[in-house]
């Protein structure tokens, strides 16, 4: 079965096109150099917009970095102070303090426990 | 309807034209000339240019690493990173520079004038006035400048500061690194390539703000640096409190010149204290003299190890089948060799000695007797096993090999003699570390191991162990158990000095109750200037605990006691204590059934 041509949407479509005075789609030296300002325009926009969005997010980026140091150096100081406070002559300090004293040899009890021991199962496959 | 005409058009001539054209010539070639000079014969290129432009915008930054921590072997930390402020002024903008003064001089222990001079001096536009502040300092600062006052010339930066939170504990092992972060002692020095990390580098545009923070539009290049590893270190910060009291404690009872105590693992080598007198605060190093610093006596002072050497002579004996446990010799007290006497300590005879009642008596002649059976080359052979008059190896920097005379390679300074006074520990210089870690060897079962002090290496999270290492078998199993039965009841010999005085009991019985400990003392004389200097000894021990499942070995020395008359009085002690508190800290269960009359399990105290 023939197909006629004419009923195609493209071919159509080009008749119709075809129907426009010559030139009706052309643009004029004007018209081209008005369009190409214009998405220069638009580009420059969209780069200044993107790099203001970089900077910003940089500055805060900086900003958690210098928050991120500060709370190192923050850690970093409890750490001293808390290895300081471990030493033993501190700990021996405090402990008196509190009223402890060292055991004499007399207190020291020593204990024997006895193990029970551990009944073993064996397995086999 | 009217029309428009055009409108008339005024000639041009071509004169005027060409005019026109020859100025637009002339400023286009000059523009050109400028254009040339400038990119291609000026001195400043126009890459070069270009590259100051960009330095104008680029920060350079070098990203410094973390210094690792150093911990002991229960994690505290003995040396760390820690951002302290320093004060920095710019004078040009103080105000009331002599309040000022005031007010900052005790705070940065510096002196009023001192400070005002700088304050006061309109020439510094930035100086540093104090490096690494007490955070308590830096806040009254903050304090009474924050209202402006004194002008906006205060400003208060954190820098880096090694900081040793434990000050002098353990100074001698951790070592010191300076103010530019470079490890000069200790396992700071030792370690220092791993420890300290491996600079970065940041290249980025800079902010127009004072600080000059780079931005981040387009940051070309970053690279992270590399934090130092951590280390910890094997050792023990109770047995290292313990042997550093013992150390003062004994340095003030006996006004000794120096002492040095040593703790070592003999099954691993891990050293699990060491001490040594004088000591310094690692925190202050500039205030001390460069060999306070940088010198470990435990591993760089060699000394005759006198009767503790009788050890090694009845070890390599018994190894190499000169003798047996039961092989005796005569004991005249005085015993004459080429031309010279040798004598025991009180020149008094001792009768038949086995090897077990030569280390009993002490006895020089019996020594020197069982140093002769064993023959030269067999000596000599052991002495090197042992690891005499070479590196241990440890881990720490600066260590010394001791003095030994070996005939093969000093034949003319070598004589029989030397071999003879050897035997029992003159002549020959040994270091502390070498003589405890030969010593483990014995309380090991024969292995010499190589002494260490740091247990791990970690980065980040991901720790790796150091595993312990067999240097060498040095003799067999049944030679040391033999060994250790001679020391056990060598020790026994001791305990009347500790116990006579208390229980009235001056016969041998247990130097620690409840434990079985070995021992072996010895009091070398001290040779200055080639002679032996007849008022200064050192005295000193060796041993382990307990006898038959050693858990410690221990050293103590004494340099020059001034309050015993013999090094044994002033080191037996010490031992004593040092045992008796490790027993308890390694919760080594007491045998109660050796104990004698009168003694307490843990005591005296």
């Amino acid at each position: 079965m023939a197909i006629d041509q004419r009923l195609l949407p493209l071919h159509s479509a080009r008749i119709r096109r075809a129907e426009f005075p010559a030139g009706y789609f052309k643009l004029g030296d004007a018209g081209l150099i008005a369009g190409a300002i214009a998405v220069v325009c638009i580009l420059s926009i969209l780069y200044l917009a993107q790099t203001g969005r970089v900077a910003t997010a940089g500055y805060r980026l900086q900003e958690l970095e210098q928050q991120h140091t500060e709370l190192l150096r923050e850690a970093e100081q409890y750490e001293y102070r808390i290895a300081q406070a471990s030493r033993l002559d501190a700990i021996a300090a405090r402990a008196q303090a509190l009223g402890l004293r060292p055991a004499t040899s007399e207190q020291q009890r020593y204990t024997t426990i006895e193990v029970p021991a551990v009944a073993v199962v064996a397995t086999s496959n | 309807m009217a029309q428009l005409s055009a409108p008339q058009r005024t000639p041009v001539t071509r004169v005027r034209i060409n005019v026109l054209l020859l100025a637009v010539a002339c400023i286009t070639i000059l523009l050109a000339q400028q254009l040339v000079k400038i990119q291609v014969y000026q001195e400043l290129k126009g890459r070069q240019l270009g590259e100051l432009a960009q330095n104008e915008l680029t920060r350079h930054d070098v990203l410094q690493p973390r210094r690792g921590t150093i911990y002991d072997r229960n994690g505290v930390a003995l040396a760390m990173n820690v951002n302290m402020p320093s004060l920095y002024v710019d004078s040009t903008k103080i105000k009331q520079p002599e309040k000022l003064a005031l007010l900052l001089a005790p705070l940065i222990n510096k002196d009023p004038a001192e400070v005002l001079a700088i304050l006061s001096d309109k020439e510094r536009e930035w100086t540093r006035l104090a490096r690494w502040i007490s955070t308590d300092a830096a806040q009254q600062i903050e304090t009474f400048t924050a209202g402006g006052d004194f002008g906006d010339g205060v400003w208060l930066i954190p820098e880096a500061q090694r900081a040793y939170p434990q000050g002098e504990f353990a100074s001698r092992i951790v070592g010191v690194a300076n103010h530019e972060g470079v490890g000069i002692s200790g396992v700071e020095a030792y370690y220092d390539e791993e420890i300290k990390g491996i600079t970065g580098k940041l290249q980025a545009e800079r902010s127009g703000s004072a600080d000059q923070q780079p931005i981040w539009i387009a940051p070309k290049e970053i690279i992270e640096p590399q934090d130092g590893i951590a280390v910890k270190l094997t050792i023990d910060s109770t047995v290292q409190k313990l042997v550093e009291d013992e150390l003062r404690r004994v340095v003030e009872e006996q006004q000794a010149e120096g002492a040095t105590i040593l703790v070592m693992e003999p099954s691993t080598g891990e050293v699990l204290g060491m001490a040594s007198w004088p000591t310094f605060d690692p925190n202050k190093y500039t205030e001390y003299e460069p060999e306070v610093i940088n010198r470990n006596n435990a591993l760089t002072d060699a000394y005759e190890p006198g009767s503790t050497f009788k050890v090694i002579v009845a070890a390599m004996g018994l190894q190499t089948g000169a003798f047996t446990p039961e092989t005796t010799v005569p004991d005249t007290g005085v015993i004459r060799r080429y031309g010279y006497g040798i004598g025991n300590w009180n020149r008094a005879g001792n009768g038949n000695l086995t090897p077990g009642m030569m280390l009993y008596h002490s006895s020089n002649v019996a020594a020197l007797l069982f140093g002769e059976m064993v023959g030269r080359d067999d000596f000599y052979k052991f002495v090197k096993l042992f690891g005499y008059g070479q590196e241990t190896g440890i881990d720490l920097g600066g260590e010394g090999v001791g003095i030994v005379n070996w005939p093969e390679d000093n034949p003319d300074g070598w004589s029989d003699l030397t071999l003879d006074t050897n035997s029992f520990g003159q002549s020959i210089a040994v270091t502390p570390i070498q003589h405890l870690t030969a010593l483990s060897a014995i309380a090991n079962g024969g292995l010499l191991m190589w002494p260490h002090v740091v247990k791990e290496k970690c980065e980040g999270t991901r720790c790796t162990p150091v595993q312990p290492r067999v240097v060498r078998r040095v003799v067999d199993q049944g030679v040391t158990d033999a060994l250790r039965s001679m020391m056990t009841k060598n020790a026994e010999h001791y305990a009347n000095l500790i116990w006579g005085p208390s229980t009235g009991n001056w016969k041998d019985q247990p130097l620690v109750p409840g434990y079985r400990v070995s021992a072996k003392t010895g009091t070398s004389q001290i040779a200055v200037n080639g002679v032996y200097d007849s008022n200064s000894v050192i005295g000193s021990v060796v041993g382990f605990a307990p006898s038959d499942n050693p858990r410690v070995s221990i050293l103590v020395k004494i340099d020059r006691p001034k309050r015993a008359q013999w090094g044994i009085e002033a080191a037996i002690p010490v031992y004593h204590r040092v045992v008796t508190k490790l027993m308890s800290h390694f919760r080594i269960p007491p045998d109660p059934s050796y104990v004698s009359e009168g003694q307490v399990i843990g005591g005296p105290r």
